[in-house]
């Protein structure tokens, strides 16, 4: 046994990933070089093997020969990798905004999970989710690679999303006017009843839906609410773009977000049979979502804007 | 230009050199016997290029292989299968057709015979 052949083959073994035939494969090529020896010097000597090891070719470079083509990951499916990963890390990051909006912990089993944090935390989180990401999808992409390297993953389109993702509409006169006569009577009728929400339909002595505090601060929240879609509807008269729409939805959240988080209590009057306070959060959660759609779309439209103006 | 060459000569020789494993390995023949043997036609091959190719050809069941252990040494030696065979024959006819396709082509473009 010669001290300096059996670490060369040490050394070609710690890159020799292969499933089988590892040490077969060194106990070849451990008789090819004796053999060689043999041969070439009359003898196998340290010094013959070690002629024949520097012959041979660097320990990773040999290794690397019996590996060819068994990749980790196939490179096919490198763009699925990256596009996978951002799909991926666009939900994850959509949590996060989630999560940081309503002071809250996200778990979705396994793979996400969102801690409670302040904002500035997000940005060190938020690295990291991306990484967390990456590493996911290349675990399932080496999965797919080594079970079943024909397979077709599907390709999502986002060019296709852009493509469809069209301009906001024209605005229409008589909806706008519309808009500033629910307004206007939003006003009026905040004005004299301080509230927007009713129990009764008695316009003479109104029952109000919920204690006094809330029920200001609600109707101040909707009116402001209103008041940015006047606003915006009116301002895309003279520009209509996406980045009106965006400011209005992100506007029309922050108020969703004020809601939500308001440390105002709300009692609504007790109804029998009926919870009115899980129905109100029923209602806030269906506008933040659908304000949020919303709010991506419009997102999706000014980069489009912005990287084919 | 040496370089870009020796990795295209390495590309071209992948192929015959399986080829040529297949015509040599009708009769039982171990790596270093065979480097040997093609050493003796004028063809040279690197060790570490010839085993890793053995170890291919056999996966795929077009050769097999057994431990030789009456000598001091022990030794693998590989012979041909019979699908083995199979594939030498259509490979062999690949060969000749690209060849005949080569020199109809350099015989029509001028430009690409050896000065």
């Amino acid at each position: 046994m010669f001290e300096n052949l059996e670490t060369y083959l040490q050394e070609v073994n710690q890159y020799l990933a292969v499933k089988q035939g590892g040490d077969e494969i060194l106990a070849e090529i451990r008789s090819h070089i004796l053999e060689k020896a043999d041969r070439e010097s009359g003898a196998a000597t340290e010094e013959s093997v070690q002629r024949i090891i520097d012959s041979y070719g660097r320990p990773r470079d040999v290794a690397e020969k019996y590996i060819e083509g068994s990749e980790i990951i196939t490179p096919v499916y490198r763009k699925h990798l990256f596009r996978y990963t951002w799909i991926l890390f666009a939900f994850h990051a959509a949590l996060t905004a989630v999560a940081l909006g309503f002071h809250m912990s996200i778990i979705m089993f396994p793979f996400f999970f969102i801690p409670r944090m302040p904002a500035l935390a997000a940005l060190v989180y938020l690295p990291m989710a991306w990484l967390a990401d990456f590493g996911l999808v290349a675990f399932v992409l080496y999965i797919v690679t080594q079970r079943n390297r024909s397979l077709s993953l599907p390709w999502l389109r986002i060019s296709r999303v852009l493509r469809e993702a069209r301009r906001p509409k024209a605005p229409r006169l008589a909806v706008f006017v519309m808009l500033l006569a629910i307004l206007a009577v939003a006003v009026a009728a905040f004005l004299r009843y301080h509230t927007l929400f009713f129990y009764s339909v008695n316009l003479q002595a109104p029952e109000p839906l919920m204690n006094h505090a809330a029920s200001i601060f609600l109707s101040l929240m909707v009116l402001a609410a209103l008041l940015c879609q006047v606003i915006a509807y009116g301002v895309r008269f003279i520009v209509n773009s996406a980045w009106v729409t965006l400011i209005k939805n992100a506007l029309t959240l922050l108020i969703l977000w004020a809601i939500w988080n308001s440390p105002i209590v709300v009692r609504f009057k007790e109804v029998p049979g009926v919870d009115l306070s899980y129905y109100g959060g029923v209602l806030v959660i269906i506008l933040i979502s659908a304000t949020a759609v919303k709010f991506i779309k419009d997102l999706v439209l000014v980069i489009r804007e912005m990287s084919h103006p | 230009m040496d370089a870009e060459f020796g990795s295209f000569e390495t590309e071209m020789n992948r192929g015959f050199l399986q080829v040529l494993a297949l015509v040599v390995l009708d009769r039982k023949m171990y790596g270093y016997g065979m480097i040997k043997h093609f050493e003796a036609a004028g063809y040279t091959v690197e060790e570490n290029t010839l085993y890793p190719l053995l170890r291919r050809l056999e996966k795929n069941g077009w050769i097999a292989s057994e431990w030789d252990v009456s000598e001091g040494r022990p030794k693998k030696f590989y012979v041909i299968t019979a699908a083995g065979r199979t594939v030498r024959a259509q490979a062999l006819k690949v060969w000749a057709e690209q060849g005949k396709t080569l020199r109809k082509l350099m015989e029509v473009d001028h430009d690409v015979r050896e000065p």
